[in-house]
C-alpha cells in the first residue's frame, strides 16, 4: 500500500502546491486588506487579523474548495473505465486501495490548506507584520474551516467514487455543505469542530464503502452503506439550508415590528415604533407625537441622548445568572476588542484580550507590542501579566482613557501616560456596573462615565472628576436595568430604569419603565412613566418558513422533548425556550408540529405503497416506512435514493411485476424463460485434446 | 533439419492441414529422408507463432496416415514407407488429384500428349533426387 | 495440479438500466487452454470480463474464477490473475522502471527476468517516460507488467487493438510463452480472426449478449458451409432452411451460407434442382462474418445507391 500512497502523492502534488500558493496568497492579501482604503487599519470594522471576515471568507471557501478539488482530482481522471479497472484489479483488499488514496490525500490537503493557514498564523504572530497583537485563541475560526475542509475532501472522494445519477452523486457534497453551514452558525468552537470531524469521518467511511461497488449499495460492506445513508440524510437536510438561503437572498425580509423607549435632548422620553426597520412614529409618554419641528420623524433620532446601559440588574444575584453576551467563536470581539487609537505622543493603540483579561498596547506603524496592562498595572511587552479578574469591570472612554472598577475601588487609567489614579467613590460600593454617556455640544461630544453603586449612580467626566451623584428613586432590585444620560447643557442628567433581567419575560413585559430628569445632586426635576411597549413581532422569510417545516419529526419532537425534560429538571435556559415555544409562540409551534406530522405521515404512506409495488421484502418495507415517519422528508429522499430501484418487468408466467435481479418470481416462483435457440448455435464440448508425448 | 515451413492463417485451408501438406510435400520431394527427426512440437509452434496443439494435431494425423512415427520420449520421425492405405483408398486419393489435373488441362485446352509428357517429366525428376528408395 | 475449471459462468445476466448486455451466459473454461472470445463490438465481451474479475456486479447469475466467487475475490487469488484491459493505460508520469517497481510491490511472486525480457523485446528502456511511448510500446509495457507476476490465468481484453503487425506478433509470442508451463490459461478477446486462428484452442462467440458458439476453431469451420448453386436461368429465392445465415443471388447463381448442415438440409438444397451444387471452403474470417453478420439476403452496397427513388 505504501507504493499506492507514493503514486498518489506524485500524481497530485502539483495540484496541492498550486492550491497552497493560491490560498497562501489570498490569505496574506486578506490579512492586509483594509476595507475603506488607506494602508493602516485602525478601526478593525472587519474584525482583527485571523478573525477578519475577509480572511475567514478565504479560509472557509478556500479550504472547502481545496478539499473538494483534491478529492475529485484524485479519482475522476482515473475513472475512465479501463484505467479504473487496472487500479482495482490488484492483489490488495479493495478497502486498502481507498486508504492509499485517502492517506495521500490528507497529506496533500494539509499541504494545500493547512500550510497556508499555518503560514498566516506565523505571519500574524511574528512582530513587524500586523498592527495587532497575536491571540492564540483566534486561530479557532480558521482552524475550524481547515478541519471542515477535510470533510469536503472526503466528500470529493465520495462524489467521484459514487456511481449513479447526478443527484445520487451530489449527496456527499451536499452533506459536507450542510455540515459546514451548521458549523458556521454554531456558537461553540468545540461543537463546530466535533460536527465537522464527525461528518468527515462519515464521509470517509462512505467513500470507503463506495469503492467496493460503484453503482449499488448492496455490494458494499454494511458499515459503508450505513455511512452512505447517513450522508444521504444530511445531504437531504441541506435542501432545507438551501431553501433557507434562497429565502434570505431573494425574499422580502420578514415583517417585523418593534418599539423601544429613548430620551430626547430636552429630557423627555420618546417611544420609537418601527415597522420593517422604518421608523413610523415617535410619541411621548402620553402617547402624543412631538410637535416641535426639530423632532420631526426623519430627524428625531439625531436628538436622542447618548446613553448606554450600566447594569442589567442590581444587587445580589437571585440565584440565577444570565450571561448577556453570547460566545460566538467566529466573532472577532469574542477574543479581542480594539480601543480607539491615539497619537500623543506617538500613534498607539490598545487592545483588550478577552481570554486572560488584560490589555496589550501596539505601535501600529512599527507593528509591534510595546506594553501590557494587567491586574498589577502596566508591564513590559514580554512579561507574563496577571489577568484582570472577571469581577473587574472596565469602561473605555476613548482617547486612551479607561475606568477600572473592582467591587470596591475605582481607578482612572491614562494609557498614553501609563498612569493609574485611584478615584474616590461618593458612596460605598459595591460597583454594579459602568456605562459611557455623552452630550452633543457644538464643539464636539463631551463624555462621561456612569458608575452604578448600590444606592446611587455616580457620574465622572473624562478627566476623572466627579460630575454628579444621582441617588436611585425606585426599587432597583426590580428595576435594575439602569442607564444614565446628560443634557447638552451639561447640568441636567437623566436616569432611566427598566425591569431587571432576572425577572421572567412574561412579567417583565407588563412592567413599565421610569425616566427621571435630575440635577447634578440627584434632585428630581421631572418624572415620567413609560408604559410597556407592545410585543415584538418578527415574522420570517418564506425560506425560513418552509425550511422550518421540512424538519424531521425526530428532530422537531425530539427537541421539544429535550426542552420539556430539561425544564422539568431545573435548567432555566431550557425552561425559557420551552415557555417561548408554547407561551407566546404557541400558535406558531402548534401549526409547525401539525405540518411536520402531516408531511411525515403522507410521505410514510407513499413510501409504504411504493416499496410494496417494487417488490421490496416486507420487513424492509416496514423498516423504511418507520424511518420515513420518523425522519420526514430527508428520510423519504434517502428511501428514494437508497432503493436504487432494480428494474421490474412483467413475469411471463403470472403477468405481475418481478425484479430482474431475482432468479425466481416472488409471486409465482417461476424462473426465467430459456432463450429459444435457433439452429445456428455451434456448441461442442467434446474436447479434442491431443496428448503430447512428443514435447 | 529445420524445414522451411510457412503458414498463412487467413486461408481457407486449416493451419494444421497446411502443415500436413508441407510435410507431405517435403517427404515426397525427398527433402527429408526417412528416419529424420522433425522439429519438436513446441519448437515448431513457437517458430511459426501458432498454438502447439495445432502442430501436434498435424503430426498426429500424419502418424495415423503412416507418414510419420513417434518414438517415445525422443520425438517424431519420418517413417518407413508402409502400406497403410487399402488399394481402394490409394486409388481414391490418386483419382481425385488426377481429376483435378485433367479438368485444368481441359480448361486450358492442353492436348493429351503434352499432359502425359509433363507427367512423365515430373515423375522422373522425383526419382532422381538422392534419397533412400522405398 | 487440480483440473478444476478456471472460469465458471453460470446463467450470467447483466442489465445496464433497461438494456440487456449479457443474456443468460453459461461457460466453463478448463485449465490450460487458450480461449478466444469473439463477438461484434457491444456484444458484452468486455462487460463479461469485468464481471468475471469482480469489477462489476452481475444482475443475475454467478461467475467463479479459480474456484472463487467473482464478487468476493480475495487478494491472493487476484495475484494469480493477470488482467490487461483495453487501451493499454499506464501512468504517464512514471518511467518504465518505475512502472515495474510500482507493480512489483503488489505481488509477492514477481519475476523480474520476465519483465525485463518483455521490455527488451519491445525495445523499451528503463528510463523512458511512459507517457511518451507509442501505442505498441505501451502495449509491450502493459504486457510486461501483466506477465511478470506469472499469473495462472491471463485475461486480455482486445490486446491487439491499435498495434502494428510487429507488435501484434510479439504479443502472440508472449501468449505462447505463457503456455509453456502447464495449466496456464489464457482468455483473450480479439477482432483479428487470423490471430485467433493461430493461437486459440477454442473460441467462444457472443452475439446479442448470448452465447452462440463454444467449440474449437476446427469445429467452427467445419460446421459452417458455403454453397454455390448454379442455375440455368434466374435462380429462385433462397428457401427457409434451418441454419441459414445469409444468401446472395446473381444472374445465374444462388450463394448460401449455412450452419450445422445435415443430410436433410443438403437434400432440401438439392430439391431446388440446381445445375450444380458445390460446397466451398471459407476462411475463418469469412465464416465469422457470415455467422455474426446480418441474416437474410445480402443487398448492402450491391446495388447502385442513387440517393433518390
Amino acid at each position: 500500500m505504501s507504493a499506492l500512497v507514493w503514486k498518489e502523492l506524485r500524481e497530485n502534488i502539483v495540484w496541492a502546491v498550486l492550491l497552497m500558493l493560491a490560498l497562501a496568497g489570498a490569505e496574506i492579501y486578506a490579512l492586509h486588506y483594509v476595507e475603506y482604503g488607506g494602508s493602516l487599519d485602525l478601526n478593525f470594522f472587519d474584525g482583527v487579523t485571523l478573525c477578519k471576515s475577509t480572511f475567514l471568507m478565504v479560509t472557509t471557501f478556500g479550504s472547502a474548495l481545496a478539499g473538494l478539488a483534491l478529492g475529485l482530482l484524485q479519482v475522476l481522471p482515473e475513472l475512465k473505465r479501463d484505467r479504473w479497472a487496472a487500479l482495482l484489479h490488484r492483489p490488495l483488499p479493495r478497502g486498502q486501495i481507498f486508504w492509499g488514496k485517502a492517506l495521500a490525500g490528507l497529506l496533500l490537503y494539509f499541504i494545500a490548506a493547512g500550510l497556508p493557514f499555518l503560514f498566516s498564523v506565523w505571519h500574524v504572530a511574528t512582530p513587524g507584520n500586523i498592527n495587532a497583537p497575536f491571540v492564540p485563541a483566534m486561530i479557532r475560526p480558521g482552524l475550524a474551516d481547515v478541519i471542515s475542509g477535510v470533510a469536503f475532501y472526503f466528500a470529493g472522494l465520495a462524489v467521484a467514487l459514487q456511481g449513479g445519477g447526478i443527484l445520487w452523486r451530489a449527496l456527499p457534497f451536499l452533506a459536507a455543505f450542510h455540515s459546514a453551514f451548521t458549523a458556521h452558525y454554531e456558537d461553540l468552537f468545540r461543537v463546530a469542530v466535533e460536527g465537522s470531524a464527525a461528518m468527515a469521518l462519515t464521509l470517509c467511511v462512505a467513500g470507503w464503502g463506495a469503492i467496493h461497488a460503484r453503482d449499488t449499495l448492496r455490494g458494499r460492506p454494511w458499515l459503508g452503506w450505513m455511512a452512505f445513508l447517513i450522508v444521504a440524510f444530511y445531504g437531504a437536510c441541506s435542501f432545507g439550508d438551501l431553501v433557507y438561503l434562497a429565502g434570505e437572498l431573494t425574499g422580502r425580509k420578514g415583517t417585523s415590528t418593534y418599539s423601544y423607549w429613548q430620551v430626547l435632548d430636552n429630557g423627555r422620553p420618546v417611544r420609537f415604533d418601527y415597522i420593517n426597520g422604518i421608523l413610523v412614529s415617535a410619541t411621548d409618554p402620553d402617547g402624543k407625537p412631538f410637535t416641535e419641528p426639530k423632532y420631526h420623524l426623519d430627524r428625531v433620532r439625531s436628538y436622542t441622548l447618548g446613553m448606554n446601559q450600566a447594569t442589567s440588574y442590581v444587587g445580589n444575584p437571585h440565584g440565577w445568572h444570565y450571561r448577556w453576551q453570547t460566545e460566538y467563536y467566529r466573532e472577532s470581539n469574542n477574543y479581542i476588542n480594539p480601543l480607539q487609537s491615539y497619537s500623543h505622543p506617538r500613534l498607539e493603540q490598545w487592545f483588550h484580550i478577552n481570554g486572560d483579561s488584560h490589555y496589550v498596547g501596539v505601535l501600529p506603524i512599527e507593528k509591534k507590542v510595546f506594553a501590557q496592562l494587567g491586574a498589577k498595572g502596566f508591564a513590559p511587552a514580554e512579561a507574563a501579566v496577571p489577568a484582570l479578574s472577571d469581577k473587574t469591570k472596565i469602561g473605555e472612554s476613548g482617547n486612551g482613557v479607561l475606568f477600572v472598577a473592582d467591587r470596591e475601588t475605582l481607578r482612572y487609567v491614562r494609557l498614553s501616560k501609563r498612569e493609574i489614579t485611584p478615584l474616590p467613590l461618593p458612596a460605598p460600593g459595591p460597583i454594579h456596573g459602568m456605562s459611557r454617556f455623552w452630550a452633543r455640544v457644538p464643539s464636539g461630544n463631551v463624555g462621561f462615565k456612569g458608575v452604578a453603586l448600590g444606592a446611587m449612580m455616580a457620574a465622572y467626566d473624562d478627566k476623572g472628576q466627579l460630575a454628579a451623584t444621582l441617588p436611585y428613586q425606585y426599587d432597583v432590585d426590580r428595576w435594575g436595568q439602569l442607564s444614565v444620560g446628560v443634557l447638552p447643557s451639561l447640568d441636567r442628567f437623566v436616569l432611566q430604569y427598566a425591569p431587571s433581567i432576572w425577572i421572567d419575560g412574561k412579567t417583565r413585559k407588563t412592567m413599565p419603565q421610569y425616566v427621571d430628569l435630575v440635577d447634578s445632586k440627584g434632585k428630581v426635576l421631572q418624572s415620567y412613566t413609560c408604559l410597556p411597549t407592545p410585543r415584538e413581532v418578527y415574522s420570517t422569510t418564506w425560506g425560513s418558513f418552509i425550511a422550518k417545516r421540512l424538519n424531521s419529526p425526530a428532530f422537531f419532537f425530539g427537541e421539544m422533548l429535550y426542552q420539556c425534560v430539561g425544564a422539568a429538571l431545573g435548567s432555566s435556559r431550557l425552561r425559557e425556550k420551552w415557555e417561548e415555544n408554547w407561551g407566546e409562540n404557541t400558535k406558531n409551534t402548534d401549526e409547525r408540529a401539525r405540518m411536520i406530522g402531516l408531511v411525515a405521515l403522507v410521505l410514510a404512506g407513499v413510501t409504504f405503497f411504493w416499496a410494496r409495488r417494487t417488490q421490496v421484502p416486507s420487513r424492509l418495507v416496514l423498516a423504511w416506512t418507520a424511518a420515513v415517519l420518523v425522519l420526514g422528508l430527508a428520510g423519504f429522499v434517502m428511501f428514494w435514493l437508497a432503493g436504487a430501484r432494480p428494474r421490474t418487468v412483467p413475469c411471463v408466467a403470472c403477468r405481475r411485476l418481478r425484479r430482474i435481479d431475482h432468479d425466481q418470481c416472488s409471486q409465482c416462483g417461476a424462473g426465467w424463460p430459456v432463450h429459444a435457440a435457433d439452429d445456428t448455435e455451434i456448441i461442442d464440448h467434446s474436447i479434442v485434446r491431443v496428448p503430447a508425448p512428443f514435447a | 533439419m529445420p524445414l522451411g515451413f510457412t503458414i498463412s492463417p487467413a486461408s481457407d485451408v486449416p493451419i494444421f492441414r497446411q502443415i500436413m501438406h508441407q510435410i507431405q510435400r517435403a517427404v515426397a520431394a525427398r527433402s527429408v529422408r526417412v528416419g529424420e527427426q522433425l522439429p519438436a512440437v513446441r519448437t515448431l509452434a513457437e517458430a511459426l507463432v501458432i498454438n502447439p496443439n495445432t502442430v501436434a494435431r498435424a503430426y498426429q494425423e500424419l502418424i495415423r496416415e503412416g507418414l510419420l512415427e513417434s518414438r517415445s520420449g525422443r520425438g517424431v520421425f519420418v517413417a518407413e514407407r508402409r502400406q497403410v492405405f487399402s488399394e481402394a483408398e490409394q486409388e481414391r486419393r490418386l483419382r481425385h488429384l488426377a481429376e483435378q489435373l485433367c479438368h485444368e488441362a481441359a480448361l486450358l485446352g492442353t492436348p493429351w500428349g503434352e499432359v502425359s509428357a509433363l507427367l512423365e517429366k515430373t515423375w522422373k525428376q522425383l526419382q532422381r533426387t538422392p534419397a533412400a528408395t522405398a | 495440479m487440480n483440473t478444476a475449471p478456471v472460469i465458471e459462468i453460470d446463467h450470467l445476466t447483466k442489465f445496464y438500466g433497461t438494456r440487456e448486455i449479457v443474456r443468460d451466459l453459461c461457460l466453463t473454461v478448463p485449465a490450460g487452454s487458450i480461449y478466444g472470445f469473439l463477438g461484434r463490438n457491444g456484444m458484452g465481451k468486455t462487460t463479461t470480463i469485468r464481471i468475471l474479475l469482480g469489477l462489476e456486479e452481475p444482475t443475475r447469475g454467478r461467475t467463479r474464477v479459480l474456484g472463487e466467487d467473482s464478487t468476493r475475490l480475495n487478494p491472493e487469488t487476484r495475484a494469480r490473475i493477470g488482467y490487461l484491459p483495453e487501451g493499454h493505460h499506464v501512468y504517464g508520469w512514471m518511467t518504465v522502471r518505475e512502472c515495474g517497481k510500482f507493480q512489483a510491490s503488489f505481488f509477492p511472486k514477481w519475476n523480474q527476468d520476465v519483465f525485463e525480457a518483455v521490455i527488451t523485446h519491445f525495445r523499451l528502456e528503463p528510463k523512458m517516460k511512459a507517457g511518451h511511448l507509442s501505442r505498441g510500446q505501451r502495449a509491450g509495457l502493459c504486457l510486461a507488467l501483466t506477465l511478470a507476476p506469472e499469473p495462472e490465468l491471463l485475461v486480455l481484453d482486445d490486446p491487439a487493438l491499435g498495434l502494428d503487425p510487429v507488435a501484434r506478433r510479439s504479443l502472440l509470442q508472449s501468449m505462447l510463452y505463457v503456455t509453456r508451463q502447464p495449466h496456464r490459461t489464457i482468455l483473450f478477446s480479439s477482432h483479428l480472426l487470423s490471430d485467433v486462428e493461430r493461437v486459440a484452442d477454442r473460441i467462444v462467440v457472443l452475439d446479442g449478449g448470448g452465447l452462440r458458439a463454444d467449440c474449437t476453431v476446427e469445429t467452427f469451420r467445419q460446421r459452417l458451409r458455403h454453397y454455390v448453386l448454379k442455375f440455368r436461368d434466374t435462380p429462385p429465392a433462397a428457401p427457409v432452411l434451418p441454419g441459414l445465415l445469409e444468401s446472395f443471388r446473381t444472374d445465374r447463381e444462388l450463394l448460401m451460407t449455412l450452419a450445422n448442415v445435415t443430410p436433410e438440409t443438403e437434400a432440401l438444397l438439392a430439391a431446388l434442382q440446381p445445375e450444380s451444387m458445390e460446397p466451398v471452403e471459407m476462411t475463418l474470417e469469412d465464416a465469422f462474418v457470415s455467422y455474426v453478420g446480418e441474416r437474410g439476403e445480402k443487398t448492402f452496397f450491391t446495388h447502385q445507391l442513387n440517393g433518390h427513388k
